[in-house]
């Protein structure tokens, strides 16, 4: 029992972290595409 | 008062529900789009009569692409 | 001259038919006529449904290992691992990521119905099964044939059958499955809230996205490398728009040709001593409840994270995470038309039911790294 229930939480959490660290990196990549242009249009 | 009916959503025109001249009321069908396989209503915004249809169906439509416009 | 024709008879199979031979056929047929007559995912449930006779015909020896044809097909295709993973690179040329990229916060839905996943795991550990087969039987929550097919084929190969049965067949009831649990947990006030409008997604965002999250997600999770790896590969192909002849073939032929090699030998697994367990009910019962399950906690986790949210999110939405694309998003479409019928949610469901996707392989990827 002890066994399934690390595999549930680390399931669940890893899942999470997973899809968490996709949804940071798509906003640092909108970000930074933001930002340049931005700066293009200083230009 | 002429009132443009835009795509709610992109797809396929399925079927021209009305013609011009018809008389239409408000939330009445007036085209059917087909997204994902999906048949989708869109409905008349206010009452009117249909002065242009600027789709066909078969035609390919963007979301707030102008179908129709009703007076 | 009695005898030559008696060594015939002896030679055909007809002999050696036995009771539980027929009814692995009718199980077979009725696959089939559930594909042909309902229309329930014919694509794998026909191929599915007519590998199931075919290796249950005696003596035909279809499926004797290292001889068999329909073997070869398994063992190359699919214990090799090929045949999921190129059915992925043809999804991932087809898969749209535009609505989960306008609204990134969507990703979490598709997160959120994961967890059904792991309910579904928890349960059947308790019932019995032991953590891999619990694993196996829970990842068909996930709704995604190809993730259930490589993972049974690494955890539980005895239960591949069953489990890819239950998977399919639970997608082609994905319209009737969902709308009661959605109803039952969301308000009408709930089910009316308009999605803001979602915002144009640059091509260049389209063409990053893949490789990004590639990199991120086999990084994170490296079990998860073929899956992930062929998806993204297949939808770079989309977006990059020059190599079109390598996006139609993804799309069509090649998709197309696999699943003709997924479907036949899957079924081809599902012989009488194997499949008319006991065990096998269980199976069916916990996949339905994966599905239940996976819809209930996608549609509160997006009650969940309205509490925290200016713009609320339609709840509906969460059950788009259960990654039966598209039809999943269909299901949210139509249960939102029925509060307003203009609310048109189809395609801000679309965000969430890709993003499933990838839910769906990350938690594939986790039982893999714990299990295995």
């Amino acid at each position: 029992m002890a066994d399934a229930v690390i595999v549930f939480l680390a399931g669940i959490g890893g899942v999470f972290l997973g899809m968490a660290c996709l949804y940071i990196s798509i906003k640092i990549v909108s970000a930074i595409l933001a930002w340049r242009g931005a700066e293009e249009e200083g230009k | 008062m002429a009132q443009e009916i835009l795509a709610p959503l992109a797809g396929k025109i399925f079927k021209l529900q009305v013609a011009v001249g018809d008389q239409v009321e408000e939330d009445d069908e007036v085209i059917i789009i087909e997204a994902m396989k999906m048949e989708t209503p869109v409905f008349a915004p206010a009452d009117g009569t249909v002065k242009e249809i600027k789709v066909k169906e078969g035609d390919a439509v963007e979301e707030d692409d102008v179908l129709a416009v009703i007076e | 001259m009695i005898e030559k024709l008696l060594a015939i008879f002896m030679t055909s199979g007809f002999f050696y038919i036995k009771w539980n031979m027929l009814v692995m056929w009718l199980i077979g047929f009725a696959l089939i006529y559930l594909a042909i007559a309902k229309n329930y995912e014919p694509l794998l449930l026909l191929p599915i449904g007519f590998g199931i006779i075919l290796a249950n015909l005696p003596l035909a020896d279809l499926m004797k290992p290292h001889e068999g044809l329909l073997w070869r097909f398994y063992h190359y295709g699919i214990q090799w691992e090929i045949i999921p993973p190129l059915i992925f690179l043809g999804l991932g040329a087809l898969t749209d990521f535009g609505p989960m990229l306008a609204r990134p916060v969507l990703i979490f839905l598709g997160a959120g119905a994961q967890a059904g996943v792991y309910i579904t795991f928890f349960v059947a550990y308790a019932i019995g099964f032991d953590l891999k087969e619990a694993a196996t039987v829970g990842i068909i929550g996930g709704a995604d044939g190809p993730t259930t097919i490589f993972l049974a084929t690494k955890l539980a190969p005895h239960m591949l059958g069953s489990c890819a049965v239950a998977a399919y067949s639970y997608m082609a009831l994905v319209p009737i499955i969902q709308p009661p649990i959605m109803k039952l947990l969301t308000t009408r006030e709930e089910r009316v809230i308009r999605m803001k409008k979602l915002r144009k997604v640059s091509t260049l965002e389209k063409i990053l996205f893949p490789m990004v999250s590639a990199l991120v997600i086999i990084l994170l999770v490296p079990a998860a490398a073929p899956l992930m790896a062929m998806f993204m590969i297949g939808n770079l192909f989309r977006e990059a728009k020059v190599v079109e002849r390598l996006n139609r073939a993804a799309q069509n032929e090649l998709l197309n040709i696999v699943t003709i090699f997924l479907g036949l030998p899957v079924g081809a697994t599902m012989n009488a001593e194997t499949f008319l367990q006991p065990k096998v009910i269980f199976i069916f019962f916990l996949g339905l409840l994966a599905f239940m399950a996976s819809t209930a906690t996608g549609v509160l986790l997006a009650k969940l994270m309205n509490l925290f949210n200016r713009e609320k999110i339609n709840p509906l939405l969460g059950a788009a995470g259960v990654s039966a694309v598209p039809m999943a998003a269909r299901v949210v479409h139509k249960v939102g038309a029925e509060a307003d019928k203009k609310n048109y949610l189809l395609m801000y469901a679309m965000g969430p039911n890709v993003a499933g996707v990838i839910g769906t392989v990350i938690a594939a990827g986790v039982f893999l790294t714990i299990l295995k």
